[in-house]
């Protein structure tokens, strides 16, 4: 599930809230895992990510990918973005090593282990990059290169939509909630932006969101219930959670172009519906 | 011989005036309240008492823990129509799996379930949330009453600035090697002390790493951290002809600043703390 950020503020709220809210993109943290058996390698291959914002320092936060080893001794090195605007890094490493002297002939033999690592990236501007690394063996040869693709949307300097409306009304007047349960959503881009497509989304029994595409100024139905359930079984014991919304989330995603730089980005916003009533 | 009354008289007065005049040696300082949770050790409830609201807020949780199997938070009833609330998520530990609450008194409490209440308020005021919790043939085991004061604002900092620039979640680059920290709380938010974090470069022989934190003045010169690296060796063995040792490594984007802000919660009746992160760009 993604999070956004709220902002409330005294007296002027509601104008602050529309400027606010067209202007959030949601903090996207979406990513695909490969897996390579032959070279012992489990990484993220793709990251989406939000232009402009510092992802927290510890890891885990977002706005990195993953790269597990399974070779002992192999390491990832040389990490190389495709492009100035996005900066990419190794931020972390888990290591252990061991050291055994041979009681005869006192040779040293060292042995490391690299087995989990982090590329953290930050977007200066939105567009698609790829950040490429190597892994190298304990001996120093390569024994591959592989690349991810990053992602980097939404712009924190302006939004590329000049008006939302759901209903009739601009999309910030059903915040926090609405009890209009269709309408029709109009996008109206800014000059400098074209409309690639506009994408209503909801989330499935498990979670996780799927999206449909739908026509601008077309009639939309928000999700009126979302009951979640879940479950993580192990040898011993496990957990199960069930999630009965109060808010039931319908998300809207927006992807435009940049009529002069023909970059295209997602732009993610919200619309909630009130569910009072319990499921269980 | 028959004890005298009257000494008997007078020596029971003395011994009931030393035990009323009984006072510790030490006088013992209440620990600081750093949490509204309490535990209902009897009924097995470890739940919020009192809890904040920002209004018009889209949502605001308050999680229960239960510490029977088999019980689970059943419903919520608000003392207001101004305050919607629903029980909102179950979590159900099976088998071995427990979640761990630390009590205040530094105990712990294994728990088998949890329930999550969902609350929106649409006006200030205090309201109170009526919670009823079940057990597994369905049977009520207890009530509980949560406390909710819905404000304009639910979050403790108002604004936070360093060398004259605002710091908001879009905005934690900062490019003023040093400069003066200001911190303004919202109203009912007292400022206790400020404190500035930073990793140092080098080895920490531990398990965990902790920056190392400075009280700082409201209102004075700071200077921002400049390293990003540092490792910690979580394990190490040696012996004559082996030695292992086991770590991690960090050596982050731009180098980070953190600013810890520790503040008691007058409505809540709790001293807590906050962390920002101010991040160093060299221009």
């Amino acid at each position: 599930m993604r999070n956004y950020l709220k902002h409330v503020t005294k007296g002027m709220f509601v104008l602050v809230l529309a400027f606010f809210f067209m202007l959030q993109a949601v903090i996207q943290a979406e990513a695909k895992t490969a897996v390579d058996t032959v070279n012992g390698v489990t990484y993220s291959d793709s990251e989406s990510i939000s232009v402009g914002y510092l992802y927290s320092f510890f890891e885990g936060a977002g706005g990195d990918a993953l790269i597990q080893l399974s070779n002992r001794g192999d390491r990832v090195t040389n990490v190389k973005s495709s492009s100035t605007n996005l900066l990419a890094k190794k931020t972390y490493e888990s290591y252990d090593t061991s050291t055994s002297i041979d009681y005869d002939t006192k040779q040293k033999t060292v042995s490391s282990r690299y087995y989990t690592t982090y590329i953290s990236f930050f977007a200066k501007k939105a567009g698609t990059y790829t950040v490429t690394f190597d892994i190298v063996k304990q001996d120093g040869t390569v024994r591959c290169t592989k690349s991810i693709k990053v992602k980097a949307s939404g712009s924190t300097a302006s939004s590329p939509i000049k008006k939302i409306t759901y209903a009739g009304k601009d999309l910030y007047s059903y915040y926090p909630f609405t009890t209009k349960g269709s309408g029709k959503l109009k996008v109206t881009m800014k000059a400098a932006y074209k409309l690639v497509s506009i994408e209503v989304g909801s989330c499935n029994k498990k979670g996780e969101i799927t999206y449909k595409k739908v026509k601008n100024n077309k009639k939309i139905s928000l999700v009126k219930k979302a009951v979640y359930t879940n479950q993580y079984n192990y040898s011993a014991g496990g957990t199960k959670y069930m999630s009965d919304e109060l808010f039931p989330t319908t998300y809207i995603r927006i992807t435009y172009q940049n009529k002069k730089k023909k970059e295209t980005g997602t732009w993610v916003t919200a619309l909630h519906t009130i569910n009072k009533k319990q499921s269980w | 011989m028959k004890p005298n009354k009257r000494v008997t008289a007078i020596l029971l007065v003395l011994i009931v005036f030393f035990n009323c005049l009984h006072v510790p040696l030490l006088e013992v300082q209440a620990a600081t309240k750093t949490t509204t949770y309490v535990m209902d050790s009897k009924k097995g409830v470890y739940y919020p008492a009192k809890v904040r609201a920002g209004i018009n807020e889209l949502s605001n949780s308050a999680t229960i823990y239960l510490v029977n199997e088999g019980d689970y938070v059943a419903a919520v009833k608000s003392s207001s129509s101004d305050l919607i609330a629903k029980v909102t998520g179950k979590t159900i530990y099976t088998g071995d799996h427990y979640t761990t609450v630390r009590l205040a008194e530094g105990k712990e409490q294994k728990c088998k379930a949890e329930g999550s209440i969902t609350y929106h308020a649409k006006k200030k005021g205090t309201y109170t949330l009526k919670v009823t919790i079940k057990n597994a043939k369905k049977k009520t085991t207890c009530t509980k009453k949560i406390k909710v004061y819905a404000e304009d604002y639910a979050t403790p900092v108002k604004t936070l600035k360093y060398a004259g620039k605002l710091y908001n979640t879009y905005s934690k680059l900062f490019t003023k090697k040093s400069g003066k920290l200001q911190v303004a709380m919202n109203k009912g938010f007292k400022l206790q002390k400020i404190e500035v974090g930073t990793y140092t470069e080098g080895v920490y022989k531990d398990t965990s790493v902790e920056p190392t934190f400075v009280k700082v003045k409201n209102n004075k010169n700071i200077t921002l951290a400049a390293s990003t690296k540092y490792t910690v060796d979580s394990y190490s063995y040696a012996s004559a002809y082996y030695s292992y040792q086991s770590g991690r490594s960090y050596d982050y984007l731009y180098p980070v600043t953190l600013v810890r802000i520790t503040y008691k919660d007058t409505k809540l009746g709790v001293t807590q703390s906050v962390v920002y992160e101010l991040y160093y760009k060299k221009k």
